[in-house]
């Protein structure tokens, strides 16, 4: 409905498609870039007046490739995002949902804890986790990674969840009630299948932090547990930046994250299309 | 007057909020839901901020991790009355961290209303819009100073064929604080975007139909309608950024490194240059505690702020 | 069969002689459950090292080998982190001049003396081939800490095509000529600049300060006066002042310029002229990255030392098989894997007099630059950052405080006044013995 109030006249359909643009122009000239450096050789990659037409040649993606450990990297920060994923969602959803409905100082006072812990600079985190991590023997595992990148994931999700929960109407879960569910089991057969974009959105947002984190990652992975950022950050080395394979990698490291979301994209998008939340 | 759609709009947005009785005896059921989350951060957070804390009270360095003093209030004296830096990271922070918020949030509601609308190629322009935000923080820097270089990027070889003359990005202070806000700009913003698009869309098409009716144009409509409706996930979503802006290293790290000379050395920045790159830890852990103090203070803030529009 | 018997004598006799003579090696050693774990920090160089080489030397004496090739960002954290009282992760790593304080000073690693000794007083080839300088990377108090491995010593690179069309005849030997030179070919409406260097990023001003101190005869440890608090000495003066010359003859970006926008500018030919570390010349020299590779070249600079950069190697004090870390750098620095390496292109430089003696290497490597690192080898002095592991503070103030000077808030004298009180606030805050 918002939509139709502002294209009356052709004039303003013009400036719309300008606008889109203009915004999609800034938003994609910098990935570009990336791909033209990551596609060109390092003479081009710099040459001033800038190289617009180039022939593109993919060796620097097959060297990224045949670089050590590196496909290992992928491996492990696929593990490492989805187990977050996964564990930040089966805490957040009941969290955000008692969020959004509890009432009570208690929970409110909860929640507030929760929040609190993702404003913590992690400078003040790392150091303790390294050396308990050291002691306990978790400084090289899958489940160590997965532990510290909850104290930013799960309350991220936890209040996105939230803010998705409080838009559900309330009929819904009154007549749920007054058939005798419990409240969990409101949570799971009504509030979940109504939430799911928020649910998809939450698990993009998930995925996509844990597997762009380096602070922790550079910190606390060992030698068989290096994500693929920390991957990345190998080409930048002391004597030679070889910007086009950095940017190969990157690009390499970007597109999973990329694929994932346009996956839950669809699903997204879909809820957010099937119509407003009618009251 | 539209005023009717606004007050059905709010007693909504109430109704959603403050849940009926029937829901509300269920207090407990609630708090057992939240429980296992609260637990499990609890356990992973509050060892670390006793240390933390604790460090702060003493001179602990890498080299004397066994054998620290315990120094009291010392360093956030020291903090307080002799640290030069500190005053300078802390108007760096504000500007920073205001800018980048503010920047953000205003363009992310322009372009949220902008792929609100119907067009073709809108929803391949929604999905092109993301892909910033999956870029990692330290190859956005990398590319951006590839971009931003004064005597070399290709920003400054189109400026000087527009006619303008070369600006020194990185390497002016002023300017450099304006770097770092264009790029969190441009990696930040689809974000906010995300999140206030799905807000939009789920404003009850009948309250924008009756102030059309009522002969409300479209920016009393804007800022008369949709706004107070959608204030919380707004609020939510300044929260969202001002924590990421508060936190923010590797990004400015890569980019600038301070900036030059301290230009843009953030808090976050320097509690880390001295705790880690200096290594006096009981220093920095004095920085650090004093950094969440501050984000204590802005989010409780923010928090009440939230919680009063969700009962209007 | 007396014969028989003589010659089986004879045999045995040459084997127990040669075997006498292998005391001092690798193979008298027992290899049984010897796993050591190395951190190295990544480059081409140094990721050849460890794959080709280290892992030759383990393979042929069975031990296991677990090679870290960490990234170079972060990697002081990860060091420091690592080999941290409690937790002593490494037995064999590689360092610089940035991590000698704080290793040090907590004890983390351990002298080499013993090792060296043995080595001078057995008159091997490899202590006979290796440059003093390699040896004496890091001494403090008579004792030394380090060999170097990867000759990252201070040459002028300078684009000869440019400086031809400026009409400079002569090539600059000290830093003054340098900044005369720079002053000649300076073109900014053309677009050219007489230097490039390292600025603002990652403590960057402070390289070249360093640079043209230590050419200046500038030390931390200086003979007749107090250590560390060395920014009252004429040296440190002559060095803010030219410093602060520098930035004249600088692209206009300088401020935020780290060593690759300023590799860059050379590689561009927008710069002239640029005095850094030996081993990032193998950049300017690769026809992949730069149109102009053929226009470099190289040349020392004459002063009482130089500054060195560069990996050295340093053996943690926590471990199990000291002997096999020694035997490992020396497997590193010796004859055959310099040159082996620099035959096949993946390092431009050594610490070793013999491999420059061998004039093989002018087939892969410009006869200049091997002269100019030779020369500059030879008077390195590594240690540009004080031994204590304030060192990183220090660092830091000098920064903020030269940012000040070149952008003409204060004068060269007056920052060397703030660097040298700033500095020694520091030092009795810690309670550092400097004095002397």
């Amino acid at each position: 409905m918002v939509r139709h109030l502002f294209q009356k006249r052709v004039l303003g359909r013009v400036f719309i498609y300008l606008a889109a643009a203009v915004v999609i122009l800034f938003t994609l000239f910098p990935i570009f870039y990336c791909i033209s450096t990551a596609t060109k050789t390092a003479v081009d990659a710099f040459s001033i007046p800038p190289k617009w037409l180039w022939i593109p040649t993919m060796d620097n993606f097959v060297n990224v490739y045949h670089t050590e450990g590196f496909m290992m990297s992928y491996l492990n920060s696929f593990v490492v995002a989805v187990m977050t994923t996964a564990f930040s969602l089966a805490f957040g959803i009941p969290c955000g949902y008692a969020l959004a409905r509890g009432k009570g100082r208690g929970t409110a006072a909860m929640g507030t804890y929760i929040m609190i812990t993702r404003m913590l600079p992690a400078m003040g985190f790392a150091v303790p986790y390294y050396f308990i991590y050291k002691k306990v023997g978790l400084n090289d595992t899958y489940i160590g990674l997965v532990l510290i990148y909850l104290t930013t994931q799960l309350p991220f999700t936890a209040w996105l969840l939230n803010g998705f929960c409080r838009t559900v109407p309330t009929e819904i879960e009154e007549a749920a009630m007054i058939d005798g569910c419990t409240v969990f089991q409101t949570l799971i057969r009504v509030i979940v299948p109504v939430i799911k974009p928020g649910i998809s959105t939450a698990s993009v947002f998930a995925f996509m932090h844990s597997w762009n984190e380096y602070f922790y990652a550079k910190l606390i992975s060992g030698r068989n547990t290096r994500p693929v950022s920390y991957a990345v950050h190998k080409f930048v080395n002391d004597v030679g930046t070889n910007w086009g394979l950095l940017c190969a990698a990157s690009c390499m490291v970007a597109v999973p994250m990329i694929i994932f979301a346009l996956i839950s994209q669809k699903s997204l998008v879909r809820g957010l299309m099937a119509g407003a939340v009618k009251g | 007057m539209f005023q009717d759609a606004i007050r059905k709009g709010k007693r909504k947005m109430q109704r959603i909020s403050n849940p009926p009785q029937g829901i509300r005896s269920d207090r407990w059921s609630y708090r057992l839901l939240i429980w296992p989350s609260f637990f499990v951060l609890f356990a992973l957070t509050v060892v670390p901020l006793f240390i933390n804390f604790y460090l702060s009270f003493t001179n602990t360095t890498i080299t004397t991790l066994n054998k620290a003093k315990f120094i009291g209030l010392d360093n956030y004296i020291r903090i307080f009355t002799k640290d030069k830096y500190f005053g300078q990271a802390c108007l760096v922070t504000l500007k920073l961290v205001l800018g980048t918020v503010s920047v953000q949030v205003f363009f992310g509601m322009l372009v949220a209303l902008l792929w609100n609308m119907d067009f073709i190629g809108v929803r391949a322009c929604r999905v092109l819009h993301l892909v910033p935000m999956m870029i990692m923080g330290i190859v956005s820097a990398f590319i951006w100073r590839m971009l931003l270089n004064t005597d070399m990027g290709i920003i400054n070889y189109l400026l000087k064929n527009l006619g303008f003359s070369n600006l020194n990005w990185l390497g002016d202070e002023q300017l450099a604080v304006v770097s770092v806000i264009l790029v969190n700009l441009w990696g930040g913003t689809p974000f906010v975007t995300i999140i206030l698009l799905t807000a939009l869309q789920s404003v009850d098409s009948s309250y924008l139909e009756a102030a059309v009716i009522d002969g409300a144009d479209k920016f009393q409509i804007f800022f008369r309608v949709i706004l107070p409706i959608i204030k919380p996930t707004v609020l939510l979503a300044v929260m969202f950024r001002l924590m990421d802006a508060i936190r923010q290293f590797d990004l400015i790290d890569s980019l600038t490194y301070g900036g030059p000379g301290t230009a843009t050395t953030q808090l976050n920045l320097y509690a880390y240059s001295v705790g880690f790159g200096q290594w006096r830890m009981g220093y920095g852990a004095a920085l650090a505690t004093i950094i969440m103090f501050i984000i204590l203070i802005c989010s409780s803030i923010l928090m009440n702020q939230i919680s009063r529009s969700n009962t209007l | 069969m007396k014969k028989i018997l003589s010659l089986i004598l004879v045999l045995v006799l040459c084997l127990g002689f040669t075997a006498v003579q292998a005391a001092t090696d690798a193979s008298a050693l027992d290899p049984t459950g010897v796993e050591l774990n190395i951190l190295i920090c990544t480059q081409v160089q140094n990721d050849d090292l460890a794959n080709t080489y280290l892992q030759k030397f383990a393979d042929e004496y069975g031990i296991k080998l677990n090679i870290e090739l960490a990234a170079s960002t972060g990697y002081t954290d990860m060091l420091s982190l690592a080999m941290a009282e409690d937790v002593q992760g490494y037995d064999l790593v590689m360092v610089n001049s940035n991590h000698w304080g704080t290793l040090i000073d907590a004890g983390w690693i351990m002298p080499l003396d013993d090792f060296i000794h043995a080595e001078a007083e057995a008159g091997t080839d490899w202590y006979k081939g290796i440059m003093t300088a390699a040896l004496d990377a890091c001494v403090i108090d008579g004792q030394r800490w380090s060999v170097a491995y990867s000759a990252g010593v201070g040459i002028l690179m300078y684009n000869k095509t440019m400086m031809e069309e400026a009409g400079i005849a002569e090539i600059p030997t000290t830093i003054d000529e340098v900044l005369a030179t720079a002053a000649k070919v300076n073109d900014p409406a053309n677009g050219k600049y007489g230097l490039s260097f390292r600025g603002g990023m990652e403590r960057g001003i402070t390289i070249p300060w360093l640079v043209n101190w230590l050419y200046e005869g500038g030390t931390w440890y200086p003979e007749n006066a107090d250590n560390f608090a060395i920014f009252n000495t004429d040296a440190a003066l002559k060095a803010t002042q030219q410093l602060v010359d520098m930035y004249n003859y600088a692209p206009e970006g300088i401020h935020s310029y780290a060593w690759q926008e300023a590799m860059t500018a050379m590689q561009q030919g927008m710069a002239a002229m640029w005095v850094d570390a030996a081993t990032l010349a193998v950049n300017l020299l690769d026809p992949e990255q730069t149109s102009l590779y053929e226009q470099f070249g190289f040349a020392a600079l004459d002063g009482v030392s130089s500054w060195g950069d560069g990996w050295c190697f340093s053996i943690g004090s926590g471990t199990e098989h000291p002997e096999w870390c020694w035997e490992l750098i020396k497997v590193a620095t010796s004859y055959d894997t310099a040159l082996d390496q620099i035959m096949r292109g993946t390092a431009i430089s050594c610490y070793r007099s013999d491999v420059y003696a061998n004039e093989e290497i002018y087939t892969v490597l410009p006869e200049d630059l091997c002269h100019a690192v030779e020369k500059s080898a030879a008077m390195a002095n590594i240690v540009y950052w004080p031994l204590i592991s304030q060192s990183v503070e220090i660092a830091t103030e000098m920064k903020n405080t030269l940012y000040a000077a070149l952008t003409g808030q204060i004068t060269p004298e007056a920052a060397c006044e703030e660097m040298q009180a700033t500095t020694i606030d520091i030092l009795e805050r810690d309670g550092v013995a400097y004095q002397k």
